[in-house]
């Protein structure tokens, strides 16, 4: 419970960068010649199920939370279930830009401003979404899930209005989906800040847009 | 949280039914029937009544509720953290969402580990409090360090990296955050509290 960011937040990107990237990660990832066993069969198995066949580089990213294979296992079947939810991809992606701006947090941010693309998001809305629910421009329905994960970050909860608008449009499934997807990438915001992740070589992190 | 604050609180996350419909018991998925009785195994609770409503409403979504469960069993029932630690973190994250439902049901598991009645109080007050070892002091400190900054703070990491192994370490913000996203569910979606349970009044 705390306060509820529903506009432009006070934050200098250069320095959260550096206090959440900067030093480097506080865990080693395991190193790719040395990613064997349980860790790498975990990282097969998911990336089969989504189609991936070339198992040569894994993602430092996996490398590093495959020093807790299972718990990883558990995280990524999550994702994967999520990824192929009943909300529509662009609608979800609008909420992911939102959490991970309101995260500060670059790994997640820039990974899906480049995920977000792809499922139809703007250029334009990318932008909006770091102003909020109370910027001009937002489709009553896109501004209500910009307004619940507001809410949902800074008040571990979802207000009436905005819920009464969500399910105007949204069925039981997608409601109950919502605020797992935005527990979901909180979570995940959490590890990545905390173990100081090292961005991706096309991952530019909060400037990215 | 003063008496009023926790009256406006509950008022706001428990002061109405819920808000999706809880399924009626022919309803359910064999799939389901067999998670719950998963979990309450985990949870020690042989017949898994008093976690029946939030069941059905989550029951809506069988699919997702399966993974989302099966998170909980990875940390809950096969973990790293010392279950004691692990129901610290647990209960300062229900305390800072003001989570009735999630806070209550982990005081009571925390009571049955033989956390006493003094630690619950000092879980309220937090990190700042006197009393703590070092190394609890900055478990409750890395709770409120996520919620407020997203991220562990340095000092707070290496006390914790002097006890904990990697294995650990990686597991606390997966923790958090996953109890973050149970607090976040379930204040969404009105969870009534179990029959014999109290809320943020629990102790």
């Amino acid at each position: 419970m705390g306060k509820i960011e529903r506009g432009d937040i006070d934050v200098d990107i250069a320095a959260r960068q550096r206090q959440v990237v900067g030093n480097g990660p506080r865990i080693a990832p395991i190193p790719q010649d040395q990613f064997v066993g349980e860790p790498l069969q975990v990282c097969i198995d998911i990336r089969e199920s989504i189609g991936v066949t070339d198992h040569s580089f894994i993602p430092e990213y996996m490398r590093t939370l495959g020093k807790h294979p299972k718990l990883l296992r558990r995280q990524m079947e999550t994702g994967m279930t999520i990824f192929t939810g009943t909300i529509p991809p662009r609608e979800r992606e609008l909420a992911i830009l939102r959490i991970g701006w309101l995260m500060r947090a670059p790994y997640e941010w820039g990974e899906h401003v480049d995920i977000s693309k792809r499922y139809g998001v703007t250029a334009e809305e990318v932008e909006r979404a770091t102003h909020g629910s109370s910027a001009p421009g937002w489709s009553e329905h896109d501004r209500a899930i910009i307004a619940a994960v507001e809410e949902l970050i800074g008040d571990q909860a979802i207000a009436e209005e905005t819920w009464n608008t969500l399910a105007r449009t949204w069925n039981e499934q997608q409601l109950i989906e919502f605020p797992t997807i935005v527990g979901q990438y909180v979570a995940t915001a959490y590890v990545q800040n905390t173990l100081r992740m090292r961005l991706a070589s096309d991952n530019p992190g909060l400037s990215f847009r | 949280m003063n008496d009023e604050q926790i009256a406006a609180r509950e008022a706001e996350v428990l002061g109405a039914p819920p808000r999706v419909r809880p399924l009626a018991p022919e309803e359910l998925s064999p799939e389901v029937a067999e998670l719950a009785r998963e979990i309450g195994n985990v949870l020690g609770i042989p017949e898994p009544e008093d976690l029946a409503i939030w069941f059905k409403i989550m029951a809506h979504h069988p699919g997702l509720y399966r993974r989302h469960l099966e998170v909980g069993i990875e940390l809950l029932g096969r973990g790293a953290l010392p279950p004691v630690e692990r129901e610290l973190a647990i209960m300062r994250t229900g305390w800072l969402c003001g989570a009735p439902y999630e806070w209550s049901e982990h005081v009571a598991i925390a009571r049955k580990l033989g956390v006493d009645a003094a630690t619950i109080e000092r879980v309220i007050v937090g990190s700042a409090a006197p009393g703590w070892s070092e190394h609890e002091r900055a478990l409750i400190r890395a709770v409120e360090e996520l919620l407020a900054d997203k991220m562990i703070g340095d000092a707070t990491w290496e006390v914790l990296a002097r006890s904990w192994n990697e294995r650990q370490l990686i597991e606390l913000p997966t923790l958090v955050g996953q109890y973050v996203a149970v607090a976040m569910m379930q204040n969404s979606l009105r969870l009534p509290l179990s029959h014999d349970r109290h809320g943020l009044r629990q102790r």
